[in-house]
């Protein structure tokens, strides 16, 4: 074979009018699995079937999210039958999941949820925001079978990140992060689809870990 | 590059309750509120400082002796930066770095104080009743202001979010609270003083002792935050259950 690098050969190789140096050592195809023209055939073969695969990996992964969604989605039309108020004690009564974490998902005040709570009084938009942020729990707890949904959204991703789902957290994230959820993606990867900046975002040297009086403190990683 | 502490969190997000109506009764006692009218005897008069606001400057941890509050606390003197506009733009609080700004503190669209870390004082904690407090910050605020103070006693600028994870069982405990006291507050038709320091007293016995393991107050601190605030909610509308009316 000849001594040529790889960046050669696929330039030649991708050359209309490639007229490659080593043509006098050219094997007869078939006979010499390095000859360049069916190293050329070999590559070109490769690359399609890479691309169909990739292609079929991503149509997959677009279905699977589907299949997510779906079961979001009905739930949510659930959820939006029952009165905020009903919706809000399930939240706080059943997943544990503190006003704090809930209004800053749906993007409103503690005291906006407090009141919703004790009046109901809430326009259409922010009904179907909880009754999601209801289905979202209630399909990690159902089909993804975490006990504990809430403790899961809290959790930290990535090592030395700061970041967690409940930050990724929005109806439209909902697939890759039950993609996730369910273990068929990686950490990083739902990460760099969903949020690209999170390297430079949410990189900490510290972490958060008990100290001797009995509480929470901050501390260099080690 | 230049490395600076965070952006200023937006108006709409820095506070919980500011402005006209104040800070409900039933609200516990949470560093960065505002209280009006007190004055610091050794600190002399100030320019903008005439209003006599001070905001509370103890972490939660620190400020009570079981559910009271401390017979003394510490508190930072709040200045008005300006009399006519909200100075709410990030970048005109850069550099400033010994204050907490409070952009329209008083709600009235058109005034900005901030709180002078310079001027710290421990006062009588008589002195800052519930019925003088004009505004407390979100969570949000809190932790832009631990980012502040952090950053002005020690030069070091720690990760907003590790703070809020550092100061979370706190956080959880003072929503809880505020549940449990608000509940009982409807329940009981009243939402006096006197009211509110006795479901505060409840609720602070419910919690348990932080050196047992098992109690609801170790839970708020370790992995089984969510199981906690699950079982104070149920028992909150346990005891306090709300008619269906509406």
């Amino acid at each position: 074979m000849p001594d040529l690098a790889y960046a050669e050969l696929t330039s030649m190789a991708t050359q209309v009018d490639a007229s490659p140096s080593v043509e006098p050592h050219r094997a007869t195809p078939g006979t010499n699995p390095w000859g360049i023209v069916d190293w050329y055939a070999a590559d070109l073969e490769k690359r399609e079937a890479r691309q169909h695969t990739r292609g079929r990996a991503a149509l997959l992964e677009t279905q699977h999210h589907e299949v997510f969604t779906a079961a979001f989605s009905d739930l949510t039309r659930e959820g939006l039958k029952r009165s905020v108020r009903d919706i809000l004690e399930s939240l706080a009564g059943d997943f544990g999941l503190a006003w704090v974490d809930l209004a800053k998902m749906v993007g409103v005040s503690v005291p906006a949820i407090r009141k919703w709570r004790l009046d109901g009084g809430v326009n259409p938009e922010n009904h179907r925001r909880i009754a999601e942020i209801w289905a979202f729990l209630s399909v990690l707890k159902k089909h993804a079978r975490f006990p504990d949904p809430v403790g899961w959204i809290s959790q930290r991703m990535e090592h030395g990140y700061a970041v967690t789902v409940r930050h990724l957290y929005s109806p439209a994230n909902v697939g890759p992060l039950l993609d996730y959820a369910t273990g068929a993606t990686r950490a990083a990867d739902v990460l760099n689809k969903l949020e690209p900046r999170w390297r430079d975002k949410y990189v900490t040297d510290d972490e958060v870990v008990m100290f001797d009086d009995g509480a929470l403190a901050i501390v260099k990683r080690g | 590059m230049v490395e600076k502490l965070a952006p200023l969190v937006p108006v709409g997000e820095l506070y919980d309750y500011h402005g006209s109506d104040g800070a409900p009764l039933w609200l516990p006692y949470q560093q960065g509120d505002v209280f009006s009218g007190v004055s610091i005897a050794d600190l002399p008069p100030a320019k903008g400082a005439d209003e006599g606001f001070v905001m509370l400057f103890m972490h939660p941890c620190t400020m009570r002796e079981g559910a009271s509050l401390r017979s003394h606390l510490t508190v930072v003197r709040v200045k008005c930066e300006s009399d006519r506009k909200v100075v709410d733009d990030p970048a005109r609080w850069e550099r400033r770095n010994k204050v907490m700004p409070l952009p329209d503190l008083r709600g009235d669209g058109a005034s900005t104080h901030f709180a002078d870390f310079m001027e710290i004082s421990t006062i009588d904690s008589g002195r800052l009743p519930r019925t003088n407090r004009i505004a407390q910050l979100s969570a949000a605020g809190r932790v832009h202001l631990q980012h502040r103070i952090v950053f002005h006693l020690t030069r070091y600028a720690p990760h907003l979010d590790d703070i809020a994870a550092a100061t979370r069982p706190v956080e959880l405990e003072a929503l809880q609270q505020a549940d449990w006291v608000e509940a009982g507050c409807l329940a009981r038709a009243g939402e006096d003083v006197e009211t509110v320091e006795q479901l505060e007293a409840e609720f602070q016995e419910y919690l348990g002792a932080g050196s047992d393991p098992e109690s609801l107050r170790s839970q708020l601190s370790d992995a089984r935050q969510s199981d906690a605030v699950r079982s104070i909610q149920r028992e909150i509308y346990r005891r306090f259950p709300r008619s269906d009316s509406i």
